[in-house]
């Protein structure tokens, strides 16, 4: 069960974070935020993938930094003028365009039970994009 | 842009990283690939920063936040690795996106006074039951 552990401690982690940002970007600009985090992240993560093993580098997979920068700059954004219960769950369901371009470009079989699960996200955004 | 459309947006866009870094771990370490990301974003970040002549002093309380979400942001996603090497990541996936979810629920309407509305309520329940049926 040591899994469940770990995945217990991502969730505490990931979900303390998206509060401290929305306090945070009321009066910080949001990129200043990122580079901060950044500069922490950046070398700490550095040390845990030494940690876990050799490692191959290729510079062109700093890109995905870039998207990555462009990403959470929206969703930084969409916290200074929305709310975290609202932003926050439509950010996490990236999973959704996820799965769609796995079964668009990777031929990912699709059954009823996917289907299904599309439609909710969908509606989901639409019920959280409403007003309340 | 409203925040609706800035939230559609980083969906779309994290949704698409995702999708490439899932192609990638067949070629490289996860934790390799979350460096990556994070070493690109940190430049990235700098040029715009540079470009937009932003100001980077803060007060010494928003310095302090700023690393404790870069330390809660890299150790969280480092834990979700260290979880799918040990546990199928169909399992992994939906505690970990459901869990994140209803945490900022919950954070959001005991500390931020955001109102929790039905049309919330059968959202949230709508997403949560999405990230099941297409994780598990």
């Amino acid at each position: 069960m040591l899994w469940l552990v770990y995945a217990l401690i991502a969730v505490a982690f990931m979900g303390s974070n998206s509060f401290i940002v929305k306090r945070l970007v009321k009066t910080v600009n949001p990129s200043v935020v990122m580079l901060y985090q950044f500069m922490l992240a950046a070398p700490l993560i550095l040390s845990y993938a030494l940690f876990s093993g050799a490692l191959i580098f290729n510079p062109l997979l700093l890109l995905l930094g870039v998207g990555y920068f462009c990403s959470l700059t929206f969703f930084y954004y969409s916290l200074i003028k929305g709310d975290l219960t609202r932003s926050g769950p439509i950010f996490g369901l990236s999973l959704l365009v996820t799965a769609i371009l796995g079964f668009t470009f990777l031929n990912e079989p699709i059954n009823l039970k996917v289907i299904l699960g599309l439609a909710l996200g969908l509606t989901s955004v639409y019920l959280l994009g409403g007003k309340s | 842009m409203n925040w609706f459309l800035l939230s559609v947006a980083a969906m779309l866009l994290q949704g698409v990283i995702v999708f490439l870094i899932k192609l990638l771990t067949n070629y490289f370490n996860p934790l390799l690939l979350l460096f990556m990301q994070y070493a690109g974003g940190l430049v990235s970040v700098a040029i715009y920063i540079k470009v937009k002549k932003l100001k980077i002093k803060i007060s010494k309380k928003e310095l302090r936040l700023a690393l404790m979400s870069g330390f809660l942001v890299s150790t969280g996603l480092s834990f979700y690795y260290l979880a799918i090497k040990l546990a199928p990541v169909s399992i992994v996936t939906p505690i970990q996106s459901v869990g994140v979810m209803l945490a900022q629920l919950m954070l959001g309407l005991a500390f931020l006074k955001e109102k929790l509305t039905k049309r919330l309520i059968a959202g949230i329940a709508c997403a949560v039951t999405c990230i099941i049926l297409l994780t598990l």
